[in-house]
């Protein structure tokens, strides 16, 4: 069986939003502490851990191709630790339903430099 | 390396200054540079030619003749600015990616992967040489014979897999950067079983592992849905393929 489009991550639009490494930080922490601990739903958790392999891309992507995020740092002004990271509208979702998200890293992907 | 002479034309504002360079320019720069002297076995003379003024390189036996003209008008088209010191500088960095001498790339020439297309669409092994800060493609001289042009080849391949690289593990992600060769990472591809054997020490054991690689910049490795999510938003051109296609990609 394959899997419906949705859940393939390449097909889906990714939507950068530019988060600190604190907001990264807490990002991952909720997503893992929500994977280790109730049970979630297993679509929830595809995505979830979607989110987990997004925050590693977006570092990989900073140390290949540093240019084009420094320029949009340049030209913003933002700091040297704000990076795109590229989510999908389910894997936003999944992410801004997680009740233990800290409201600064919810802030960070719904509005500020991600409005 | 398929790139413009001298670069990317400039952004929106440099192109609507329509300063045009000039053959005497472009002249009066060479004149320059030769009276400041350049490095090595380098020569440079400008002779007048049936078809115009050309430049005359001779690069420690390799020579390259180009039209003043040629360079003026790609200079002009790259928006360098008509000023002494712009042509002079765009003329120091034509000169620095003058073609490689066939004896300095078979005395130090690295393999790396690099576009064979200039579509960027496939990858090929390409022998490069450090010139300063820059990393200069060879392509075979005209009086290149096939088994020297094999020679070269296979001691690139041999310099390549001795070219340092550092992996970083992020996450799923497994990265090589070229710490001591800015611009050689993808050298590490010559012997592709060690990449995996290092993942593997690391705890990382993709069941399909993808590279990807855009040349002169780290190569990445991962399992084939995470190697699509870094490629697919990537600025620039970059290729992902299965890790047993590296044992076939050619020369480009």
């Amino acid at each position: 069986m394959s899997l419906p489009p949705a859940l393939d991550p390449v097909n889906a639009v990714l939507v950068p939003h530019w988060l600190s490494a604190g907001d990264r930080m807490e990002l991952e922490r909720a997503v893992q502490s929500a994977l280790a601990g109730g049970p979630v739903h297993p679509v929830a958790a595809v995505h979830l851990s979607e989110v987990l392999t997004e925050l590693h891309v977006a570092a990989a992507r900073e140390v290949v191709w540093p240019a084009p995020t420094a320029r949009v740092r340049r030209a913003t002004g933002w700091d040297a630790d704000v990076v795109p990271v590229r989510l999908s509208a389910v894997e936003l979702a999944s992410v801004l339903s997680l009740p233990e998200l800290a409201p600064l890293a919810r802030e960070a992907l719904t509005g500020g430099r991600s409005a | 390396m398929s790139e413009a002479l001298f670069g990317a034309p400039a952004g929106l504002f440099q192109r609507l200054n329509r300063a045009e360079v000039r053959v005497a320019d472009v002249r009066a720069a060479a004149t320059r540079l030769i009276a400041a002297g350049v490095d090595g076995d380098l020569r440079i003379d400008v002779l007048d030619g049936g078809r115009g003024p050309m430049l005359v390189l001779d690069d420690a036996g390799r020579r390259t003749r180009v039209l003043l003209g040629e360079l003026a008008v790609e200079m002009t088209r790259a928006r360098v600015a008509a000023t002494p010191d712009g042509v002079a500088a765009a003329l120091t960095s034509w000169l620095a990616r003058r073609p490689v001498p066939d004896e300095l790339a078979a005395a130090a020439g690295v393999a790396v992967l690099d576009w064979a297309d200039a579509r960027r669409t496939a990858l090929g092994w390409r022998v490069v040489v450090h010139r300063g800060e820059q990393v200069v493609p060879w392509r075979p001289s005209s009086t290149a014979t096939l088994p020297a042009v094999h020679r070269t080849r296979s001691s690139a391949l041999g310099r390549a897999a001795t070219v340092e690289a550092t992996l970083r593990i992020s996450g799923p992600l497994a990265l090589w950067t070229s710490p001591t060769s800015p611009g050689l990472d993808s050298a590490v591809l010559v012997r592709p079983e060690v990449l995996l054997a290092e993942m593997a020490a690391h705890g990382l054991r993709p069941r399909d592992a993808h590279m990807v690689v855009t040349p002169r910049r780290p190569v990445a490795c991962a399992e084939a849905s995470v190697a699509r999510r870094l490629g697919a938003e990537a600025a620039d051109d970059c290729a992902i393929l299965p890790w047993r296609a590296l044992a076939d990609v050619g020369w480009a």
